[in-house]
Parts: C-alpha cells; sequence; structure tokens
C-alpha cells in the first residue's frame, strides 16, 4: 500500500473462517445431516432395520448404508468405515464427496458366513477426515 | 528597538530579478557579485549566500532585512546594498527547509525558526 | 520579529545553511468484523512492526515516511474480507496489504 503525507486512514473488515462440518449419526447438529444407519436387504423382502435374519430364508449378504445430506456452504468428503467386525468378511471403506446442499448414501456390502449367529458391525463416520460418530450394528443370523 | 532606518538609497538585487518592498526603492540591474560595487563610505553591503546541507546553493530562499525582500536566484544568492549600518531583522524561509545555521562575517549568529 | 543582528559599515557575508524538513506520514487502523462490531485482539503489523488492536479495534502508527509501504492484519479464526485506505478499496492477500 502506498501511504500520504499527514494523516492516513485504514479500515479493515475480518470475519470469521467457517468451522468444519459436525454432526451425529441420527442426531443432526451444525450442517450436515445423515440418517440412521440402515441394513438393507439384497435380496427377499425384508423391512429396513431388521435384525434378525432366518438363516433358512435369508440371504448372507447385506448392504449397511448411511444417507448425509450436507446444508453447509462447502463441499465435504463423507467416508464410513468399519472398524471390526466378527464376520470375517472383507470389505471396502465408503467414500463420497458431498457437496454443498448436496446429498448422497454411503454404502458397503457386508457378507455372513452361513453360519447361525449374532454379528456384529462396528463402524464410524467421519466428514474431512474428521471422526463424527461411530455405532455397532448387530446382526441376529439364527 | 531599531529606529527606522534611512534605506535609500540602498538597493535589492538578485541576479537580475527584482522584488519591490515597502520601502520604495528604486532598483538597479548588477550582472553578478563577482564585482560588486563596494558601499559608499559609511554604509554596507550585505552578500547572502544560502546553501543546503550539501553545500549546494539554494534558490527560492526568502530573505527578509526588516522591510526588504530578495528571493535567492539559482546560485542561492541575494545582495543587499547600500544599508545603513546598524541592527537589521533578518529572516529566510523555503517551503520544505528549515534554517539550521547563520554566519555573518565568518561568525555564528544567533537565530530561531529562521529569524535572526 | 526576528532576533536582530548588527550589520557593520563596508562589505558584510552572510551565509545560511537550511536543511529539508522530512515528510511525516501517519496511519491509523481501525479493524470491524463482519457485522461492524469493532474488532480487538488482531495483530496490525507495519513493516514488520506489530500493533494489537484492543476494545477500539484500533492501532495507529505515527511518524511514517510517505510512500509504499507493506501492513497485515491476522487474528486466530478470522480473515481479512475488506481493506480500504483513505475511502478507497486496496488490494490484499491472506491479510496482507
Amino acid at each position: 500500500m502506498n501511504i500520504l503525507k499527514d494523516d492516513n486512514y485504514i479500515e479493515i473488515v475480518m470475519e470469521e473462517i467457517p468451522a468444519p462440518p459436525q454432526g451425529r449419526i441420527g442426531q443432526w447438529r451444525y450442517r450436515v445431516a445423515c440418517s440412521q444407519p440402515t441394513i438393507h436387504v439384497e435380496e427377499g423382502n425384508w423391512p429396513n432395520h431388521a435384525l434378525d435374519f432366518d438363516f433358512d430364508l435369508f440371504p448372507s449378504t447385506f448392504t449397511i448404508s448411511v444417507r448425509c445430506h450436507n446444508d453447509s456452504s462447502i463441499t465435504i468428503l463423507a467416508e464410513l468405515v468399519i472398524v471390526d467386525t466378527n464376520s470375517h468378511i472383507s470389505w471396502q471403506p465408503s467414500q463420497k464427496s458431498i457437496g454443498a446442499g448436496g446429498s448422497t448414501e454411503l454404502t458397503f456390502a457386508v457378507g455372513l458366513p452361513r453360519v447361525r449367529g449374532q454379528y456384529y458391525f462396528d463402524a464410524i463416520l467421519s466428514f474431512d477426515g474428521v471422526i463424527v460418530d461411530g455405532g455397532r450394528w448387530i446382526i441376529n443370523y439364527s | 528597538m531599531a529606529e527606522e532606518k534611512k534605506i535609500s538609497p540602498g538597493v535589492v538585487i538578485v541576479g537580475g530579478l527584482i522584488l519591490g518592498t515597502g520601502a520604495a526603492l528604486g532598483a538597479v540591474y548588477l550582472l553578478a557579485r563577482a564585482a560588486p560595487p563596494p558601499p559608499p563610505p559609511g554604509l554596507a553591503n550585505l552578500y547572502v549566500d544560502v546553501i543546503d546541507a550539501d553545500h549546494n546553493p539554494l534558490r527560492d530562499a526568502l530573505l527578509t532585512l526588516d522591510s526588504l525582500e530578495c528571493l535567492t536566484n539559482a546560485s542561492g544568492i541575494c545582495n543587499f546594498l547600500s544599508l545603513e549600518p546598524g541592527p537589521y531583522s533578518g529572516h529566510c524561509s523555503k517551503s520544505g527547509y528549515k534554517v539550521v545555521s547563520v554566519i555573518l562575517n565568518g561568525v555564528e549568529i544567533p537565530f530561531s525558526d529562521g529569524n535572526f | 520579529m526576528g532576533n536582530d543582528f548588527s550589520l557593520p559599515e563596508g562589505d558584510n557575508y552572510l551565509e545560511i545553511v537550511m536543511e529539508e524538513i522530512p515528510e511525516i506520514a501517519n496511519l491509523y487502523v481501525t479493524v470491524r468484523d463482519g457485522a461492524g462490531a469493532l474488532l480487538p485482539g488482531v495483530t496490525i503489523s507495519i513493516n514488520g512492526v506489530p500493533c494489537t488492536t484492543g476494545s477500539g479495534g484500533a492501532c495507529s502508527f505515527p511518524g511514517l515516511t510517505p510512500g509504499p509501504h507493506n501492513g497485515s492484519s491476522t487474528k486466530a479464526g478470522y480473515e481479512v474480507t475488506s481493506v480500504v485506505l483513505n475511502g478507497s478499496p486496496i488490494p490484499f492477500s491472506n491479510g496482507n496489504f
């Protein structure tokens, strides 16, 4: 800047830098909302959120999904990762960018061994690398 | 205080530039200081040089001696000729400058805010 | 009026030395937030000399030399969105102007 002789006056405006998005699965705060995680059955005619599956009637592959809506003004990267399970099935993290005002569904498919029993899946949800929540889903396969 | 002095026939000359003053004097061109005429007996000449801190001549400095005025030329010179000896109020000013030294006949004389 | 000096008869020589008076510039800074409220705790730096705004959102930098100078405005959690010098916007980047 170039200042002149005698008196010079500068007025500066500063504004808060927007905070990164935050939230909880199923409990929406701030700007990004995600639904309760649901378990979808790929085949058959089972309702959502079913946790007890008939061994003889139920297929052994499921998808776990979380739907998120981004109410903030910036794009975020959402990721759903299984951190622990006793299903002994390999899986890949589900990662998607959600634009401002947009929605997406994070899903991953898990398979159960064809063995009756109780299986759990511990997953965490993060936005831009910041863990915002997690939970455990239990499937009684009997 | 200084009594009113007879200025006439004193003149103020600056390398060809004439400044009228309140003393209603006639003006005479003088080509250079190189050979100024000595003052008539009983009178005084005052040859003024205004310079900057690097000893470069300073033009357009305004000199006043009582009611006489003179603007230094490109050589930083003002000459006041055929003055009555005695006390004078002097002042030197130039926009953007301040007086830092006044030496009369090789001797520093006091000054304040350009007044001497 | 003058101090008066005495002019003797005959030729007299007067030498006057003059020095330039340096020009001075003063800079007065006011910082506000996006709602127009005065913003304290802002570090204003002019040519590397820092000042932190108080409750009045102000900093002063007297006795500068007229001409180009580097300035910056920083506060944790905040970013500069406008800089106006003597009524005219001036460019800025990352809080530097």
